[in-house]
């Protein structure tokens, strides 16, 4: 029975408060006297971004592709460590699809000569980084402002694929996937640069390893990249 | 080898990092150097002095040495400004250059300018049919009627406006009345150096109107009997100013008589971080304060953060001695969502008063609608102004007060709405104080219970909704609020919940239409 009389006395006073306190604002003020740990000019700061890289093979030694069915897709996790207003360090870890449509054309060796309704070598990699940082801003606050990054980068690559697309004599599409190929490295590195203001960037990658095996004597898939990338930040 | 050239490229362009910058170059004194008061001052700077006792002779006001300006050009890139506050020039110099500089003995100091981006406090604008009851309410709200029954209107009253550029008011039929009466003083141009200033950015023609204009005989501002002094220090091409612009129109408008600067712009995250927001690191509040000690109120926008990470005010309204103007909806009656908050970073209450955040007022070719607290800023001013004319011999510091303590929320204070709209009744009775009380409170175990007194009418029609609102502040034993809110008054009965525990230290303040009452468990 008092179990029943202290649960209507709370409902009672619910229903009081919930037709009574209308709050039509409120806030609540946090401390901003002290310097925070972590904020975008702070001594640490880290963020997502998000990136679309593009490969041409123009100005390259490489295998011809098909730009507008090639490019690689990145999100990833960076931190940056600030030295002063000038410079700063910092490393960064993503995940990157890429891949690379093969032109089908007469002169077509990589992987073979076979002509196929679409062909592409998809890569799906994680890479580490490590970049230093140049600021343009030299007084600036609280914000990312004009920055020029050049850094290095590594990964795995953890899925290989050669893919085919081919309309069969029936009319049926038939896709072909063949994983994890053996001629094409499971490593790979390389330098990079970007420069940036606050949220927006463009990228240069450059690939200092091979994509295909020595011993596969391939051709090998355009190494230089460029990009447009967003940070998640203000 | 073309990532490597294009790498090169990229590193060459970090040359910028060499080029000239803006600094102050700070002297060690001003020996040897003549000053007469009477011939640089206007005579209603000198009378502002006398008025608050000032110095005509203060040290600050002397000119800086010639000679010392003439060894520093000849090391420098350029010049731009003297201040005599400072005893400083600014310099156009690289590092190499600065490092001369401060070889020279009389050279006390180096400090940089900043240049990055000063924002006008301006959300956006309409060109739509303009509200013909917002305009009356935007003065009505601090009530005009009782200034214009009292014939007061700044008559008298020197306002300087510090903006991005005045076009249209040459022409405007707004600013009719102030060009027949010869009454706008002075102009200059301080980023282009010249004295014409009705061109570039339109900000400051609508922020001038909400200080004196008036159009077809209906007011846009308070104080449209007062003297002005149009200064341009922001650059409409680029949206950069230099602070430098700030600080020479300042002592331009002291040197001119200002007896009220209005600065609808600030400083935030471009330059600054929130906890720096202290009024005493930033150059332009520190400057702000100098003109305060000279007699000068400076009126100031609170800032158009409040619905971003940062929040709170910028710089300078976070200087101890000036007016900071928050932003209220006229819809709503309280808060306007992009309006900055307060406190400082030091923990002081900021802004001081409101008014309101979206108003009518004019531009070069008719009248608009604008959004920011650029334009409570202004409509303060011309309050401000209308004070300064009731309060002739009142000090910057008491101007304030008393603006501050005509708020319609006074005593009870929260940092979004300051001490709440400046009410001219309270400023011709300023000492009358407010006995009626309109509610009690009590307190049990689990809630404090406010009762409102059963003569005043629970109004529910909507122009009066606003007369419904209880305002609340928690704050500790050091009158430091944690959280402020408003509650929306349907019964005679309100319980006052938290789903916070709060200690027995905690203060909860309340006010309800012109009581204040605290209450300590």
């Amino acid at each position: 029975m008092r179990h029943i009389i202290f649960a209507s006395c709370i409902l009672l006073i619910s229903f009081n408060y919930s037709v009574c306190q209308n709050t039509v604002y409120s806030e609540r003020v946090d401390s901003i006297s002290t310097k925070p740990n972590s904020c975008i000019n702070c001594t640490t700061f880290s963020h997502f971004y998000s990136s679309l890289r593009f490969s041409t093979g123009l100005f390259e030694n490489a295998v011809p592709i098909n730009v507008l069915r090639s490019g690689q897709y990145v999100v990833g996790f960076r931190n940056k460590i600030r030295i002063n207003n000038f410079f700063a360090i910092g490393f960064q870890a993503e995940l990157n699809r890429s891949r690379f449509g093969i032109t089908q054309d007469a002169g077509k060796i990589v992987p073979d000569t076979i002509i196929n309704d679409k062909e592409s070598f998809m890569i799906d990699h994680a890479d580490a980084g490590f970049y230093f940082r140049i600021n343009f801003d030299k007084r600036r606050g609280n914000y990312m402002g004009h920055f020029l990054d050049i850094g290095c980068y590594g990964g795995y690559n953890i899925r290989r694929f050669h893919f085919t697309q081919n309309e069969t004599f029936d009319g049926r599409i038939q896709k072909l996937w063949e994983k994890q190929v053996s001629y094409i490295n499971p490593l790979q590195y390389g330098v990079f640069a970007r420069i940036g203001i606050n949220r927006y960037g463009i990228t240069a990658h450059y690939m200092l390893s091979d994509i295909f095996t020595a011993s596969s004597a391939f051709q090998q898939l355009p190494k230089f990249s460029f990009g447009l990338e967003i940070g998640f930040h203000k | 080898m073309k990532i490597v050239k294009i790498l090169f490229f990229l590193i060459i362009s970090t040359s910028q990092l060499s080029q000239a910058q803006t600094h102050w170059v700070v002297f060690t004194d001003k020996d040897g150097v003549e000053f007469d008061p009477y011939a640089y001052f206007d005579l209603k700077a000198i009378v502002r002095r006398e008025n608050i006792g000032y110095d005509l002779y203060h040290i600050t006001d002397f000119p800086v040495k010639e000679d010392y300006i003439v060894a520093v050009s000849n090391i420098a890139d350029s010049i731009s400004w003297t201040s005599r506050w400072m005893n400083a020039v600014s310099v156009w110099a690289c590092e190499e250059q600065l490092l001369k500089m401060q070889m020279l003995p009389f050279v006390k100091e180096i400090i940089p300018i900043h240049q990055e981006e000063m924002q006008l406090c301006e959300v956006n604008t309409s060109q739509i049919k303009v509200d013909t009851s917002l305009w009356n309410n935007q003065l009505q709200r601090m009530e005009l009627a009782v200034f214009q029954e009292a014939g007061i209107d700044g008559k008298g009253v020197r306002v300087a406006v510090f903006d991005g550029g005045f076009p249209g008011v040459d022409t405007h039929p707004a600013f009719q009345h102030i060009r027949t009466d010869n009454r706008i003083i002075l102009t200059y141009d301080f980023v282009k150096k010249k004295e014409y200033v009705y061109d570039y950015n339109s900000h400051g023609t609508s922020v001038l109107s909400c200080i004196g204009g008036i159009f077809q005989g209906r007011p846009l501002g308070l104080a449209t009997g007062s003297e002005f002094l149009l200064a341009r220090t922001e650059r409409n091409t680029e949206p950069y100013s230099e602070e430098v612009n700030w600080v020479a129109a300042l002592e331009w408008a002291d040197k001119n008589g200002a007896d009220i600067v209005n600065s609808s712009l600030g400083y935030t995250y471009h330059r600054y971080f929130p906890y720096e927001m202290d009024g005493n690191t930033a150059f332009i509040s520190i400057m702000a304060n100098t003109a305060a000690s000279k007699g000068i109120l400076i009126v100031n926008a609170a800032g158009n953060d409040g619905d971003n990470s940062w929040n709170r005010i910028g710089a300078p309204a976070d200087a101890d001695s000036i007016i900071s103007v928050g932003g209220i909806d006229p819809a709503t009656d309280y808060r306007i969502s992009f309006s900055s908050v307060g406190p400082t970073a030091d923990l002081r209450r900021k802004p001081n008063v409101s008014a309101y955040g979206y108003v009518v007022v004019a531009d070069p070719k008719e009248l608009k609608h604008a959004y920011g607290t650029s334009f409570a800023s202004p409509l303060v001013a011309g309050f401000a102004a209308c004070t300064k004319q009731m309060y002739p011999e009142a000090q910057a510091m008491e101007l304030k007060s008393l603006i501050e303590q005509s708020g319609h929320l006074y005593p009870f204070f929260d940092y979004a709405h300051g001490y709440g709209i400046p009410q001219a009744s309270k400023i011709m009775n300023p000492w009358e104080e407010v006995t009626e009380t309109t509610f009690t409170i009590t307190s049990d175990d689990i809630q404090i219970l406010i009762t409102i007194n059963e003569d005043q009418e629970i109004l529910l029609n909507e122009p009066d909704k606003y007369r419904n609102y209880l305002f609340y502040s928690i704050s500790d034993k050091n009158d430091i609020i944690s959280e402020w809110g408003i509650l929306k008054v349907n019964e005679y009965t309100l319980p006052f919940i938290r789903n916070q525990k709060y200690n027995s230290d905690s203060i909860f303040h309340f006010h309800f239409r012109g009581y204040t009452e605290s209450f300590t468990r």
